[in-house]
């Protein structure tokens, strides 16, 4: 991405499974935030967000998170308010959107929404 | 014969959730609905997943107990078993489209051998419904393809910038609902207004679990609780005239809310006229705010937000997200949101109108949140930054 005044941001993705742990340190090192993305089709994708709430727990701690959970056109089940619940029983207020990976506006506002939780005064 | 119209009912054996969800839709995507996942009592074939440590388990009770429907094997390793038709893994699409064919014919063969005289069937005889437990198991999943194509399961999110918001929300002629001095006039009644009665109806829907619908003198909105859907056949100029109106004492005599009527329930539905539930009260309600609050709301009291609106399925109207962000932190009164996050009142106005309707905000009730007061909001050290992020992604030159 490339920003006003030449800067480029670079956005690293990693994948979920366990055997790729070792790159997530390396990762979020320097990080802003935590775009979490859960496929809603999973058995259980509630195990899914805690273990990764779990795991990136310091990190969240001193950034934020938001939390896109995609395949929702598949599986309407469990809803996003469910996914509130569940987040609300271990206190957290995150950013949670029904998003479709492909599609540049859900994405994009799936990041607004992380950065204004970091600043709220973020002026547009 | 049009196989799509009479799949094969088939039963899955020794995958895993995901495995069988997998298949599943393979079935019904790739193999163009051939055949159909149901539960083993009612399946007319089986398949099996030999690799699995069940599913040879399963597959040797199978061969054991002779069941007399035919069999499909998946397997990586190529011997085959003595009746079953083996597809080698990786699947391909072809070989199971074959199997499947191979399978249809040997059952076609049993019935034939087994039909019973044709006197046994009297014309005029109406056909047994169908089994509660003949339904595809796999109910939470989308097999239609159509249903995909609905604007309810796909409608990404509008954002409106400050210059579209008077084109698209409106305003109300005489009163300025951003200075302060005419805040008291600034409300509206949502009962007064479509939303109203659109919450109304959603609440008997949702409460009795049934398809509703609401009639106005208008097109009727049709309301569809088990899917979080609702339908109505006008475009969205009509909807938005409609949904600012105050609706006087005639028409209001005219709104009800009853069971589907029978033409209706057999009627076919334009997909892009169905809409998620939440989506469309949203929308509404902003509509009928016009960048005024409720009149339930107080606004001397503070409000707070329970949780963030779905903004990707959301018409996001100007600083929504900003407004969202700040109350999630704590109450705030509405004057406050607008003065800290240095914008006009209407935009908080409008914000809180729409969340109020899908029960998203409220007011504060407790004197504890009152007693103390939200924290300040303090610049992110890396502002700069995430401004200059901001702007790229909204599209704007720094």
């Amino acid at each position: 991405m490339n920003l006003p005044g030449g800067e480029k941001l670079h956005l690293y993705g990693t994948p979920g499974q366990e055997r790729f742990d070792f790159m997530w340190d390396i990762l979020v090192n320097g990080g802003i935030g935590l775009v979490l993305l859960l496929d809603n089709t999973r058995a259980d994708p509630f195990q899914d967000m805690k273990f990764f709430l779990d795991t990136f727990d310091k990190f969240i701690s001193t950034t934020t998170v938001a939390i896109g959970v995609t395949q929702m056109d598949l599986s309407s089940k469990p809803t996003i308010d469910d996914y509130h619940v569940q987040l609300r029983n271990i206190g957290l207020k995150p950013p949670v959107f029904a998003v479709d990976a492909r599609v540049k506006s859900d994405v994009s506002l799936l990041i607004q929404s992380l950065l204004y939780t970091l600043d709220p005064g973020l002026e547009e | 014969m049009d196989k799509n119209k009479n799949p094969l009912k088939v039963a899955l054996h020794g995958m895993d959730e995901r495995s069988y969800k997998m298949m599943a839709m393979y079935l019904q995507g790739p193999c163009k609905g051939v055949a159909a996942v149901v539960n083993p009592p009612n399946a007319e074939i089986d398949i099996f997943d030999a690799d699995s440590v069940t599913g040879q388990r399963l597959l040797r009770e199978r061969i054991d107990g002779q069941a007399a429907r035919p069999l499909i094997v998946l397997s990586l390793n190529a011997s085959s078993i003595e009746g079953a038709f083996r597809i080698g893994k990786p699947v391909k699409t072809e070989e199971m489209l074959n199997a499947l064919a191979k399978a249809r014919a040997q059952l076609e063969q049993t019935a034939k051998a087994a039909q019973p005289p044709r006197s046994s069937f009297t014309a005029g005889t109406e056909a047994p419904p169908v089994a509660e437990a003949d339904k595809p198991v796999l109910k939470n999943y989308v097999m239609e393809t159509d249903e995909q194509k609905k604007t309810s399961k796909h409608q990404a999110a509008m954002q409106l910038n400050e210059k579209g918001f008077g084109a698209f929300i409106g305003n109300v002629p005489g009163i300025d609902v951003n200075d302060p001095r005419q805040f008291a006039r600034a409300s509206y009644n949502p009962k007064e207004y479509f939303q109203g009665y659109v919450e109304s109806a959603y609440k008997v829907s949702r409460e009795k679990n049934q398809t509703r619908q609401l009639n106005s003198g208008w097109n009727p909105l049709i309301i569809l609780p088990d899917n979080d859907e609702v339908w109505l056949d006008v475009d969205e100029n009509q909807l938005r005239a409609f949904a600012g109106l105050a609706i006087n004492s005639t028409l209001g005599s005219k709104m009800s809310v009853t069971p589907l009527s029978p033409d209706l329930a057999d009627a076919e539905r334009a997909l892009d006229r169905f809409h998620s539930m939440d989506a469309f009260l949203w929308k509404v309600a902003c509509w009928a705010s016009k960048g005024r609050y409720p009149s339930t709301i107080d606004i001397k009291q503070p409000v707070y937000l329970k949780s963030w609106p779905n903004f990707t399925r959301l018409l996001v109207t100007p600083h929504a997200l900003r407004i969202a962000a700040l109350l999630v932190q704590g109450p705030r009164t509405l004057p406050d949101v607008a003065e800290v996050l240095n914008i006009k009142p209407q935009y908080v106005f409008v914000f809180i109108s729409a969340a109020c309707s899908l029960g998203l905000a409220a007011q504060v009730r407790r004197e504890a949140d009152v007693l103390v007061q939200s924290p300040e909001i303090k610049p992110n050290k890396n502002q700069g930054l995430l401004k200059r992020i901001l702007s790229t992604l909204l599209g704007k030159k720094a």
